[in-house]
C-alpha cells in the first residue's frame, strides 16, 4: 500500500488514500489498552469518510499529517509517540498533530448533531460530517481546501 | 484560554491530560529532566510554578493567581517543555514505578521515626 521514494526505502511523507486512515485507527484500536476517544478533523476526516464508504481515490494535495483531538491519556499518548519526526512517522510518512479542543470551536456549532461515530476496539472514533469538515476550508479558502472540497464533490462525500 | 495559538492550546491541554495519569506523568518527567533535552534547565528554574500550572483546576486563575505580573497564559504554557519522546527508554518504566511506589513509604517511615 506504501508507496516509496527512489531509494524504494523511505516512504513518501504523505497521506492521500482513504485505506492509509483506517489502518491507522485499526492499528490503534488494537493497540488502546483503555477505552479512549478521539475526534478526527481536517483532511483526515474527509478520508476517514471516503474509507467507509470504500471510496479508493486519492485525495489532491496530498496531506502530511492527521489532526485528532482527544481527552483521554491513552489515546493522547499514542498521539504522541506518532508526532512530527516519530518512528511512527518514519514507517508511515505522515504523523499526527494533536490539536487542542478550540479547534472545534472552527467547526458549525451544531457539528455534533451531525457526527459519525465507529468502534475501533477500544477506541471510539467520532469523525464531523464531510460538509463540516470542509467549513473551516472553504473559510481559509487555500487552493489545498478548494481542492479537497472539489475532490470531496468527485467522490460525492458531498453534493452542491 | 482563547488567548492562545492553537499550538499552544495543544501544549496546555496534553501536557495536562498527561499529567494526571501518575503513568503518563512519569514518562513526562523522564523526557523533560533528560540531560539531552534542551529545555531541561529551564524546566528545573521554574519547574514549581509549571507543575502548578499543569495541576491547577483553572489555569487562568492560576495564572491571576498565583504567578502574578511576570507570567501570562501564553508565557507560562511556553514554560511547559515540548515532549521530546524519543528520549524514553521503555525498560525504565518499572523501576520508575517502583521508585515512586517506596518513595511514599519512605516518608511514612520518617513520620513514624
Amino acid at each position: 500500500m506504501q508507496e516509496m521514494s527512489q531509494s524504494n526505502q523511505v516512504p513518501l511523507r504523505e497521506l492521500k488514500y482513504p485505506i492509509q486512515v483506517e489502518h491507522w485507527l485499526v492499528d490503534w484500536g488494537r493497540k488502546l489498552k483503555a477505552p479512549g476517544k478521539l475526534i478526527l478533523i481536517g483532511s483526515g476526516g474527509l478520508l476517514w469518510h471516503a474509507a467507509q464508504r470504500g471510496i479508493e481515490s486519492p485525495l489532491p494535495e496530498n496531506s502530511m499529517d492527521v489532526d485528532p483531538i482527544t481527552f483521554d491519556d491513552d489515546v493522547a499518548e499514542l498521539c504522541y509517540e506518532a508526532h512530527i519526526g516519530s518512528p511512527f512517522e518514519r514507517e508511515n510518512g505522515w504523523h499526527i498533530n494533536l490539536m487542542p479542543r478550540d479547534a472545534l470551536d472552527g467547526l458549525p456549532s451544531d457539528w455534533p448533531s451531525r457526527v459519525s461515530r465507529k468502534e475501533y476496539g477500544l477506541l471510539a472514533v467520532e469523525v464531523p460530517c464531510p460538509a463540516d469538515l470542509l467549513a473551516p476550508k472553504l473559510k481559509r479558502g487555500e487552493r489545498r481546501d478548494l481542492a479537497h472540497r472539489q475532490w470531496a464533490l468527485y467522490t460525492g462525500l458531498i453534493s452542491v | 484560554m482563547n488567548a492562545l495559538s492553537l499550538d499552544d492550546a495543544a501544549r496546555l491541554q496534553y501536557s495536562r491530560i498527561l499529567w494526571k495519569n501518575p503513568r503518563t506523568r512519569r514518562r513526562l518527567l523522564y523526557v523533560w529532566e533528560h540531560p539531552e533535552h534542551p529545555h531541561r534547565e529551564r524546566f528545573e528554574e521554574n519547574r514549581e510554578l509549571v507543575v502548578g500550572f499543569l495541576e491547577c483546576e483553572n489555569p487562568q486563575t492560576y495564572i491571576d493567581s498565583v504567578a502574578g505580573a511576570k507570567w501570562s497564559l501564553r508565557t507560562l504554557t511556553r514554560e511547559i517543555p515540548c515532549v521530546i519522546w524519543e528520549f524514553w527508554d521503555e525498560s525504565k518504566e518499572a523501576s520508575l514505578e517502583r521508585k515512586e511506589e517506596v518513595r511514599p513509604l519512605q516518608n511514612a517511615a520518617t513520620i513514624i521515626r
